[in-house]
C-alpha cells in the first residue's frame, strides 16, 4: 500500500513536469510569435542581402516562419530555433535563385535599387545597407552566403557549417576567400 | 574620387548594413499573417501514424503503476507523447485527457478557447472513428466520447457567442466556420464507417453506437450552422474596422494555404484512388476560384463579403485534406459523386434572358435548363434569373443570381437533389444524390 502511494506521488510530480515540458516545447503560439519578434529582422536582413530584393525578402521572411511553424506542428522537437530558421531561409533562397531565369548582374542591381518608400524610416533603413547590397551583388552566391552569415548574421564558422551542412574547414576557407574578394573590391573602388 | 584607404571600410559597410530591418508596416503585416496562420494551420493526422507503433508496445505492460513510474522516471516527457494516440479504453487515455485539460486551461482569450475546444471536439470524433474500425465502439466508450464531445463543443459555442457579443465578428465567424466544417466532415466519415461496420457482420458491433453518436453530432452541426448563417450575415454587412483590416492578411494566408494544399496533394497522389485524387483536385480548384473572386469584392469595398468568401475557401481546403486523409487512413471515399466524361464549362455574368435548348450547356445568364443526363462538373453558373436543374425528374429551382459551384448532377438518379446554400444566394452544390 505504501509503495503504491509513493509511486503515485512520484508519478504525479514527474507527470506534471512532463506535461509542462511538452506544452512549452512546441505548439505554443505565444512563444512562437515572440520568436518572430526576436528573429524577424535578422531573417529579413539575411534574405535581403542574399536575394537583393526587398519585397521578395519580406515574403520570404514570412515563409520562413510559416515553414518553421509547420515543422514544429508536426511534432518535431527543435533545440535551436535560430539555426532552423536560417536553414529554412537558405533552402528558400536556393529556390529563389533557381527561379530567376537570367542571373544577370544588371538585372540584379536594377532589382536591388527599388524606389524607396515615402516612409522616412524606410528610406533610412535600406539606405544604410546600400553599400553592402552592392558588394553582395558582385559576389557569387556561395561567397555571398558566407559573408552574410559570418558578418551580418554574426554566426560562427561552426554554426554556419552546421546550418548549411558543410565542414567547418570548408566554411572557414570560403569566408577568408570571400573576405579577400570583398577587400579587393573595396580597394578597387577607392582607387577609382 | 580617391578616398582614404581605410582598412576598416568593410567593417563600416557591415556596421551600416546591420541597421537594415523590416519596415514597421511589413513587420506588423507579417506578424498578423503568422498569427492567423498558426491558428488555421490544419493539423496533420499524425496521431494515427504514431499510435500503431506505440500502442502495441504499451499493451504489453501488465503492471500499470510500476511501469508508468519507470517510464516517467527514465522517459521524461515520453509518456504524454505516447498518450496522444490513445483511445478510450486504453491504458494511457487518462493521461491524454489530463494533458488536454492543461491545454484548455492555458487558453485565456475567447478565440483561443473556441479554437482549443473545437479541436478537442474533433479529436473525440477522430477517436470514435478509430474505435469503430477496431470494433471497440460500444455503449460505454460511446457514452464517454459523447459526453466529452458535448462538453467541448458547448464550450466552443460559448466562446464563439461571447466573441459575437463582444463585437469580434471576424473571429466568431472564423471559429464557427472551422468548427462546422470539421464536425460535418467527421460526421460524414463516422456515418460511412458505421455503415461499413454493419456490412462486416457480427464481428463488428460498432455500427449502432456509431449511428447514435452521429445523431448527436448532426444535431450539433445543425445548431452551429444556424449560428454560422447569422454570423455570416452580420459579417457581410460589416465593411469597416476589424473585418476590413484583416481581409488582405487573411487572403494572403489563404493563398499560401492553397499553395501548401496543392503541394500536399502532389505528395498524396499515389496513395489514393484516381477518383479521390481528381475530386480533391477539383476541390482545390474550387477553392482557388473562390479566392480569385475575393479581389473583386475588395475592389468594390465589400470587405464583409470578401471575408466570408475567404472563410468558405478555407473550409473547402480543410475538407480537401480531410477527404484525402479519410481515403488513406480508412479507405473511405468522402468525395462527392461526380459524373465522368463531362467537360468543365463556365458561363459568365450576362444580362437578359436566353433560353437555350435543353441539354445545352452554354448560355449567357438568363434561364438555364438542364435535363436528364446533363452534368455540371466543377463548373459554375453566374447569372441573373433562374437556374433550373433537373435530376432524374425532380427539379430544383434557385433564385436570382444563383450559382452552382463545383457540383455535379447525374440525370439518372431518382430522388431529391439536396443543395446546400452558401452566401448571398449562391448555391454551393456538393449535390447529394438521394440514395
Amino acid at each position: 500500500m505504501l509503495t503504491d502511494s509513493i509511486i503515485d506521488v512520484l508519478i504525479l510530480c514527474k507527470f506534471l513536469k512532463s506535461i509542462a515540458a511538452v506544452n512549452m516545447n512546441n505548439l505554443n503560439e505565444e512563444s512562437y510569435i515572440k520568436a518572430y519578434q526576436n528573429f524577424g529582422d535578422a531573417i529579413f536582413r539575411h534574405c535581403y542581402f542574399r536575394i537583393s530584393n526587398k519585397a521578395n525578402a519580406e515574403d520570404m521572411t514570412q515563409n520562413v516562419f510559416m515553414k518553421a511553424w509547420e515543422y514544429l506542428e508536426k511534432g518535431n522537437e527543435v533545440k535551436n530555433l535560430r539555426a532552423l530558421l536560417y536553414k529554412i531561409a537558405g533552402d528558400l533562397i536556393v529556390d529563389e535563385y533557381r527561379r530567376k531565369k537570367a542571373d544577370s548582374l544588371e538585372r540584379m542591381i536594377e532589382e536591388g535599387f527599388e524606389p524607396l518608400g515615402s516612409n522616412g524610416s524606410e528610406i533610412q533603413n535600406l539606405a544604410e545597407g546600400k553599400d553592402m547590397l552592392r558588394l553582395m551583388q558582385t559576389l557569387d552566391p556561395k561567397y555571398r552566403e558566407a559573408v552574410v552569415m559570418r558578418f551580418i548574421d554574426d554566426l560562427s564558422p561552426k554554426e554556419i557549417a552546421e546550418i548549411i551542412g558543410e565542414s567547418e574547414n570548408n566554411v572557414s576557407v570560403r569566408i577568408n576567400r570571400a573576405l579577400n574578394k570583398v577587400r579587393q573590391l573595396i580597394n578597387h573602388e577607392e582607387k577609382s | 574620387m580617391k578616398k582614404n584607404p581605410d582598412k576598416n571600410s568593410f567593417e563600416a559597410v557591415v556596421q551600416a548594413a546591420k541597421g537594415v530591418r523590416l519596415s514597421s508596416e511589413a513587420r506588423e503585416r507579417i506578424q498578423d499573417n503568422l498569427v492567423y496562420f498558426t491558428r488555421n494551420h490544419p493539423v496533420r493526422n499524425l496521431a494515427l501514424e504514431r499510435q500503431t507503433s506505440e500502442r502495441s508496445l504499451l499493451i504489453k505492460f501488465k503492471f500499470m503503476p510500476i511501469a508508468l513510474a519507470v517510464m516517467l522516471l527514465f522517459g521524461g516527457s515520453g509518456v504524454t507523447f505516447a498518450a496522444q494516440g490513445s483511445l478510450p479504453g486504453d491504458l494511457l487515455y487518462p493521461v491524454k485527457t489530463l494533458s488536454e485539460n492543461v491545454r484548455v486551461g492555458l487558453a485565456f482569450s475567447d478565440e483561443a478557447k473556441a479554437q482549443v475546444n473545437a479541436k478537442l471536439a474533433s479529436r473525440r470524433l477522430e477517436e470514435a472513428e478509430k474505435l469503430v474500425v477496431e470494433g471497440r465502439l460500444n455503449a460505454e466508450t460511446k457514452d464517454q466520447i459523447e459526453a466529452s464531445f458535448e462538453a467541448h463543443s458547448a464550450e466552443a459555442n460559448k466562446a464563439i457567442v461571447q466573441l459575437e457579443v463582444e463585437g469580434n465578428l471576424a473571429a466568431a465567424a472564423d471559429a464557427n466556420a472551422e468548427l462546422v466544417g470539421s464536425l460535418n466532415a467527421h460526421n460524414e466519415l463516422l456515418g460511412k464507417l458505421g455503415v461499413k461496420a454493419e456490412a462486416s457482420g457480427s464481428e463488428n458491433a460498432s455500427a449502432s453506437p456509431a449511428q447514435n453518436l452521429s445523431v448527436t453530432v448532426g444535431a450539433k452541426v445543425e445548431a452551429q450552422k444556424a449560428l454560422g448563417a447569422e454570423l455570416e450575415t452580420k459579417v457581410s454587412a460589416e465593411s469597416n474596422g476589424e473585418v476590413k483590416n484583416s481581409v488582405q492578411g487573411r487572403l494572403n494566408a489563404a493563398e499560401n494555404e492553397l499553395v501548401s494544399l496543392r503541394a500536399y496533394l502532389e505528395t498524396r497522389k499515389d496513395k489514393v484512388s484516381a477518383e479521390v485524387y481528381a475530386s480533391a483536385e477539383a476541390d482545390a480548384n474550387a477553392a482557388a476560384d473562390l479566392l480569385a473572386s475575393v479581389s473583386v469584392k475588395i475592389g468594390a469595398g465589400a470587405y464583409g463579403d470578401a471575408f466570408v468568401i475567404i472563410l468558405k475557401a478555407e473550409v473547402e481546403m480543410q475538407n480537401t485534406r480531410f477527404v484525402i486523409q479519410s481515403s488513406e487512413n480508412f479507405n473511405i471515399n468522402l468525395a462527392p459523386s461526380r459524373v465522368e466524361g463531362q467537360t468543365d464549362f463556365r458561363i459568365n455574368n450576362g444580362s437578359g434572358a436566353t433560353n437555350p435548348p435543353s441539354g445545352s450547356n452554354d448560355a449567357d445568364g438568363g434561364s438555364l435548363n438542364f435535363n436528364t443526363g446533363a452534368a455540371i462538373h466543377g463548373g459554375s453558373i453566374n447569372g441573373d434569373g433562374k437556374v433550373d436543374v433537373r435530376a432524374g425528374g425532380d427539379s430544383f429551382n434557385s433564385n436570382d443570381s444563383a450559382s452552382i459551384h463545383g457540383g455535379s448532377v447525374s440525370g439518372e438518379v431518382n430522388g431529391n437533389a439536396e443543395v446546400q446554400p452558401g452566401i448571398n444566394s449562391s448555391v454551393d452544390a456538393k449535390l447529394k444524390l438521394g440514395l
